[in-house]
This record gives C-alpha cells, sequence and structure tokens, in this order.
C-alpha cells in the first residue's frame, strides 16, 4: 500500500468525473439520468462489497441481505405509514442492518474461506425466505411492495424530481466514498489489508484479526445498507429479489469486473456492467449468457479488472518504460 | 523477576507426542537462551505453544509471572511478546516500510482509528526508518517485500519481531537458509540490537547457537536432555548421544 502520488494525470481524471457527474449527465435526456442514478447506487452497493472483500479478503456471498433488508425497511415504514420523516426511516434502516450484520456477523466472521462463503450465503438465504414467505402478510412475498414514494427531505428541492433526486443521490455516494477512502487510508485499513495478505502474521504480532474483520464486516453492511436506501426510493418498489443471493453474486461480478481491491474498481464495475446490460438488453434477451462471457475474459486474462489494467497503464506511462 | 515459566507442559497431535512434560524458568535478567535440538524435537511447537498459537494438551505457560495458558494469541503480545518465524512471513505485496509500521502501531491506541490516514503518524514512520537504518536497509524501504533477497527479507522478518519493542522475543531459527557468512551478520546484529530483551532462540546452526548463548536448552523427542550454560552443554554426554552422528561443532 505505497502512499499515493498525486500526480497531475489523477487531479485532471477528477476534474473530467466532476464535470461529467455534475454538469453532462444532468445534460442528457432522460433515460441517461435514470440510468446514471442507478449506476451511482450500484458503485455505493459493489464498494461496500469491496471494502469486505478486496479489502479485508472476506469474500461473502450474503452482501445482498443488507441492501435488501434496508430497502425493504424503507418500503415497510413508509408504504404503511408507519414513519413519514426521511431522516428517522434511513435511521431506522441503517440500525436494522447493523442488528442483522452485528448478529450474523458475530457467527460467520469466526469461519475462514469457504466456510464464510457458505455461511454469508446461507444466512442470505435464510432472510430471503423470510421474506418470501413467513412474513409474508408485511412484505408480500413473490410480489413485492409497491408504492414507494421519493423521499422529503425538508429542503427546497422535491425529490419527486429525477433531476434532483440524481444530485441527492450523487452527494450520498460522494460521502460514502469519502469515508471509504479515510477508512481504507487510516491504521485501521491498513490493517484490514494486512489480515487480507496475511492473517496468520496478523495474529501472531498481537492484532485481534476476529475484531478487525468483524468491524468492516459492520460497516460494509452500512453501506450497502444505505445504497439499499436509496434504491428502494429510486425504484419505488422493493421485491425479493434485492435479498437474493444471485444479487450477492453480482456484487462480486460488478467487483471482479471493475478491480478488486482497488479504490474506483466498483465504479467502473457498475458503469460497464449496467451500461452494457442496459444496451444488451436492447439486442438480445440472452444477456446472462453475455454476462457470462465477459466475467470469463475478465478473470482469464484481466485479473486487475478495469482499475487494475488502468493502473498498469499509468505506471507505464509515469515512469516511461524505466524503473523507478 | 521471571520471563517465562513453562509447568508441565505437553503437546501432542494424536498419537504424537511432540512435546512430553517440559519444564523450565526464564528470568528476566538472563538475555539470549538459545533453544537447539535435532529436527522434529519439538522447537516450534514449543514457540507456538508459548505465543497460544496452538494450545497445549496438558501444563501451563506463565508470562511475567500471569498464567496464560488460556489466552488467545494477541492478548499475550500485551505481555510484551513477540515473535519471528522459521519460514519467512511477512506481507508480500506491501511496502518494507508498510511491513514494519504494521508490527510499529499494534499496540497503540490509534490502531482501531478509521478516520486519520496512517501518513499522519510521522514518528512511526521516523521509528521504522531508524529501524531500517541499523540493517542498512533504509535504501529498500519503498520496496516490495518479493523484490528482496532471501537474506534482506530474513532481516525484515527480524525487524517485525523488534519492532513493537518486546520484553521477551522468540526467534525461530532467524539464520535459516542464509550463508554462512550471511549468519554470522545477523547473529551480530541480534548482538546489537537485543541488548535489553529476553530473547529465546531456535537455533540449527552450532556455531551461530554457542556464538549467541548465554544458556541451551536441549531438546531430543519432546523432552529436555540438558538445559545449562553452553560450556556445561558442550561436555554433556547426553548431548552428546542426541547428536551422534551429526554435526556438532564442539
Amino acid at each position: 500500500m505505497a502512499r499515493m502520488r498525486i500526480t497531475t494525470w489523477k487531479i485532471l481524471l477528477y476534474v473530467l468525473l466532476g464535470i461529467v457527474l455534475v454538469l453532462l449527465v444532468p445534460l442528457s435526456p432522460r433515460h441517461i439520468l435514470t440510468l446514471a442514478t442507478s449506476i451511482i447506487i450500484f458503485s455505493i452497493y459493489v464498494s461496500s462489497a469491496n471494502l469486505l472483500t478486496g479489502y479485508t479478503g472476506l469474500i461473502s456471498l450474503g452482501q445482498a441481505m443488507f441492501w435488501g433488508s434496508s430497502a425493504y425497511m424503507v418500503a415497510i415504514l413508509t408504504t404503511r405509514g408507519i414513519v413519514e420523516n426521511f431522516y428517522l426511516v434511513a435511521l431506522m434502516s441503517v440500525m436494522a442492518v447493523i442488528v442483522i450484520s452485528a448478529s450474523f456477523g458475530a457467527l460467520a466472521v469466526k469461519v475462514k474461506g469457504l466456510y464464510f462463503l457458505i455461511l454469508t450465503f446461507a444466512f442470505g438465504h435464510v432472510l430471503w425466505c423470510v421474506a418470501m414467505y413467513p412474513i409474508q402478510s408485511i412484505t408480500f412475498g413473490y410480489d413485492g411492495i409497491k408504492g414507494v414514494v421519493r423521499p422529503d427531505l425538508l429542503l427546497p428541492w422535491s425529490m419527486k424530481n429525477n433531476l434532483n433526486f440524481y444530485y441527492f443521490v450523487l452527494v450520498v455516494a460522494a460521502v460514502c466514498f469519502f469515508m471509504l477512502h479515510l477508512i481504507i487510508r487510516s491504521p485501521f485499513g491498513h490493517v484490514l489489508v494486512g489480515i487480507r495478505d496475511n492473517e496468520h502474521r496478523m495474529v501472531a504480532l498481537g492484532y485481534n484479526t476476529f475484531l478487525y474483520k468483524y468491524i468492516s464486516y459492520i460497516l460494509s453492511a452500512i453501506i450497502a445498507g444505505v445504497g439499499g436506501i436509496l434504491y428502494a426510493y429510486f425504484n419505488c418498489y422493493v421485491n425479493p429479489s434485492e435479498l437474493h443471493w444471485l444479487w450477492s453474486g453480482d456484487a462480486l461480478m460488478m467487483m471482479f469486473i471493475g478491480g478488486i481491491g482497488t479504490f474506483w474498481g466498483p465504479v467502473f464495475g457498475a458503469l460497464v456492467y449496467t451500461g452494457l446490460r442496459y444496451w444488451v438488453s436492447a439486442y438480445t434477451m440472452y444477456w446472462f449468457g453475455i454476462e457470462g462471457i465477459i466475467f470469463i475474459l475478465v478473470v482469464l486474462f484481466f485479473r486487475g479488472g478495469i482499475a487494475g489494467s488502468l493502473m498498469k497503464i499509468q505506471k507505464r506511462l509515469s515512469y516511461g518504460g524505466v524503473e523507478d | 523477576m521471571e520471563a517465562l515459566r513453562i509447568e508441565k507442559l505437553s503437546k501432542n497431535f494424536g498419537a504424537l507426542q511432540v512435546l512430553d512434560n517440559i519444564s523450565f524458568t526464564i528470568t528476566h535478567e538472563e538475555r539470549r537462551v538459545v533453544i537447539i535440538g535435532p529436527n522434529g524435537a519439538g522447537k516450534t511447537t514449543l514457540f507456538n505453544l508459548i505465543t497460544g498459537e496452538l494450545p497445549p494438551s496438558a501444563g501451563k505457560v506463565y508470562l511475567f509471572t500471569d498464567d496464560v495458558t488460556k489466552m488467545p494469541c494477541h492478548r499475550r503480545t500485551d505481555f510484551g511478546l513477540s515473535r519471528t518465524f522459521q519460514i519467512v512471513d511477512l506481507f508480500p505485496y506491501f511496502t518494507v516500510m508498510d511491513n514494519i509500521l504494521l508490527a510499529l502501531q499494534v499496540h497503540k491506541p490509534f490502531r482501531y482509528q478509521m478516520f486519520l490516514p496512517i501518513d499522519g503518524y510521522r514518528y512511526l514512520y521516523e521509528k521504522a526508518e531508524k529501524l531500517l537504518k541499523k540493517v542498512n536497509l533504509l535504501g529498500k524501504k519503498d520496496f516490495v517485500i518479493t523484490d528482496l533477497s532471501h537474506g534482506e527479507a530474513r532481516l525484515i522478518e527480524l525487524l517485525m519481531g523488534i519492532a513493537s519493542e518486546p520484553k521477551l522475543l522468540l526467534l525461530d531459527e532467524p539464520t535459516a537458509g542464509l550463508t554462512t557468512s550471511e549468519s554470522e551478520w545477523v547473529a551480530n546484529i541480534i548482538q546489537d540490537l537485543l541488548k535489553d530483551v529476553t530473547v529465546i532462540i531456535i537455533e540449527h546452526d552450532m556455531e551461530i547457537a554457542f556464538m549467541l548463548a548465554e544458556r541451551i536448552i536441549v531438546l531430543h523427542q519432546g523432552k529436555i536432555v540438558a538445559d545449562g550454560r553452553p560450556e556445561m552443554i558442550k561436555t554433556n554426554e547426553k548431548v552428546r548421544e542426541v547428536y551422534l552422528g551429526t554435526e556438532m561443532v564442539m
């Protein structure tokens, strides 16, 4: 984890990204705005998984559990008129995610590797089943909950306007990414990467690796939960597929395509994955097949994903092919 | 004051008895205790029991008079215990500096701090640089571990053990895989750097073992065969028997 060199390249790219997000996207046609909103929300979700998998080394198939449960919390609380205030709804949803992740996490983080993967998958599936069947009267099972309305932020701008909602999502995403940036560069983040690379040594050095992994698990759940809240409001509809393990798998897929363990990888992943899905599904219904082929190509030929490949190019440019 | 007390310690993996009812005490005033013994004598297992990486089958481990037998690994390091590994066990994709930083921040209160960048803790960097200077590796601080030679990686392994300023340091074959001249160099570094620390060293190379040791414990088939000053060990009949047929410079 070498300290970052702030190059003119980087600043230029950030400015460019800013211009695209703040000025260009809002000027584009409506369907692009909608697409961009969903990509940003997915980026938050994939980044949350990246904190756990890319930086802590825990491969989870249960990330949808947190995304879905906070989305359901929003839908249940608002459509039934239990809580009206947006901030209270958001707070309660995040609290729910914390409770779920803290209780499942205490068990899941105790095991490693494949066992962790299977446990998170099982927990997620249990939650999906619960939403589907036993509490059907609350979740409306397979049909999902319709009629979620855009939140009232108690600000002069109405969220019913798609452009305003886009900016709102952008601000929340910026906060999430800023937080992630801080976490990854902090002593805590440094330890997480250490655990990912060599947990045995971290234990021997004297780190309570369980606690670090547990906190990372909960933090990643909270961020996924934030994504879920935004998505429920964005889509105005929540159904069990938000809780399904396939959606957890999608997070892994986007992460691999974008670049696992890199900061911007999840954004690239969400962009390419969602963009391609949108574009390809207009021509063919065999999107899943194409998705699979892309995934295979990335795993075989671009191990670092998009971000990894870009970093390689950047290195070559900045060193001019000569070793530093 | 005692730094380490082992009481009737045993360890078996199924039917295989690796350590058999071992007891000894090392005081805080002792500087370099060397553990020798043929392959499979149980030396590394003994280290793993002291650090808590393995639970004992029977017996007790005391660190600075506290019973730590049931304590997890990470809590034992709070007593000032630290170790290195026989096979270099670093963070291969981290730079040398980042490796040392991980060892330096382990007992700091800010190790859970997640909002301020690690770069802000300048004094940690300075401390790491000081350590690297001592082993002439400051020039390689930004190298990734995989780009180091084996000898250099061994030195970083040693620094990882020293960085947390331990009171009791366990070195598992610090000269493994090094040439004779490199081994002597490392042994000199150990003598120079570790003047105020109680060090327990597992050593295969007898020359190095006798060069470093104030006291030698000889393990054989999970039992202590001899324990005493190097001169005593040299003349010990049992030790000669254990090493009969193997190379032992006396």
